[in-house]
């Protein structure tokens, strides 16, 4: 039995899974996690389509990034084009969500250098993590 | 399987059994008959209380701590269709006469409860305690209706946020024992969404989560979270608040008073 993580990737926002669970094989957290996903997404489905969730090892290492608008029950029915385009759009989307945290986190490292070359004090947090100088 | 409840020291004074919105709103003419017969007892989450293959002969009372009233399924789930707080009772007169038992009652939040016989209860047929009956009923009845249309359209976010605020309002608003897990089956859904969005309430606030306990430093902000369900199950809307009025022990005849 291995432990594995559900980190939920929402726009700019990173939700950590701190308990994770423990599941036979890497298919079973594999279902899980799509459980979690549909469970998520349920009455919410255009807003959450670029959501991501991300399932993690012990050693915290990435096994897959599910994208949510590839288990949208809404685009089942719908032509495989219109869905492929769909994923795509919501993957860009997701994308440039990423960017934006990780320039929103360098611009704060930026500034704690700053203010340590200065001798100033700087104290900020990001995802609940400090930020260090 | 059925877990023994234990029996307290602990005596029936007014003021402790008045913790239960019920028998609070009971005039003390009626509560000095059933005090007798009202046993407490410490119940601790997980001990079923009845179901359909061991039905009650009982009602409850609780003090403190939440009954989750279920129909339990063929592969194990019992799915939770109401819960009763301090502001009720349940047991065994939900059930209908001379008919085959159908819910599972399971203690969700462990506390003092007050036990007393079906039979003593309805010995005392008075106004009362028939209104008792039937406001315990209604309350069931409004609930399951209300979750039937909550779990039809609304997310597991804004669920969440209801079933806090309801069970944050039944501990009178300060704070709240309830693992994720527990959240989790009363819900319906996986303990890693509950942890899920319980992490995101926190961040920004809404809650605080420390070892199984969690408080809401700001119920009006985690309110804004809720589906519109939870105002139709708030605090005024109690079936104690009916029996008190019924009774002529509600806020309006007190302040008349």
């Amino acid at each position: 039995m291995k432990r594995y993580f559900f980190h939920l990737k929402k726009g700019h926002e990173t939700i950590i899974d701190p308990r994770g669970e423990t599941f036979a094989s890497k298919q079973d957290a594999y279902d899980h996690g799509v459980a979690v996903i549909q469970e998520l997404m349920r009455y919410r489905e255009l807003a959450s389509r670029s959501w991501q969730l991300e399932i993690c090892d012990e050693d915290r290492c990435v096994q897959c990034r599910l994208l949510f608008a590839s288990y949208d029950p809404a685009l089942e029915k719908v032509p495989p084009q219109v869905r492929r385009t769909v994923e795509i759009v919501s993957h860009s989307r997701a994308s440039l969500s990423d960017t934006i945290a990780a320039l929103n986190r360098s611009l704060l490292e930026v500034k704690a250098t700053l203010a340590r070359a200065n001798n100033m004090p700087f104290l900020a947090t990001y995802e609940g993590q400090r930020v260090e100088q | 399987m059925t877990v023994q409840l234990v029996p307290t020291k602990a005596g029936n004074t007014d003021t402790a059994l008045r913790r239960n919105g019920c028998l609070a709103a009971l005039s003390p003419e009626t509560l000095a008959h059933l005090k007798p017969y009202l046993k407490r007892q410490d119940v601790l989450e997980g001990t079923i209380l009845w179901d359909p293959e061991q039905p009650s002969s009982d009602v409850y009372f609780p003090a403190t701590g939440v009954i989750a009233i279920g129909v339990p399924l063929r592969e194990g789930s019992n799915v939770e269709s109401a819960s009763v707080g301090p502001e009720g009772a349940a047991g065994a007169f939900l059930e209908a006469e001379n008919e085959q038992a159908l819910t599972r009652g399971v203690v969700q939040i462990g506390g003092d409860f007050y036990r007393i016989s079906a039979a003593h209860l309805s010995g005392l047929p008075n106004r009362e305690i028939l209104a008792l009956q039937t406001f315990c009923k209604d309350w069931i009845l409004l609930q399951a209706q209300q979750r039937a249309a909550c779990n039809a359209v609304h997310t597991a976010e804004q669920r969440l946020a209801r079933w806090l605020l309801q069970n944050l309002e039944r501990a009178n608003g300060t704070e709240l024992r309830a693992t994720q897990e527990l959240i989790a089956d009363a819900l319906g859904i996986r303990r890693t969404t509950v942890t899920l969005i319980a992490q995101s309430f926190q961040a920004k606030g809404h809650i605080q989560y420390r070892r199984g306990t969690i408080s809401a430093p700001d119920p009006q902000r985690l309110a804004k979270l809720s589906c519109e369900c939870h105002a139709g199950l708030s605090k005024g809307h109690w079936l104690s608040q009916r029996l008190a009025s019924f009774s002529g022990r509600g806020p309006a005849h007190r302040r008349e008073a």
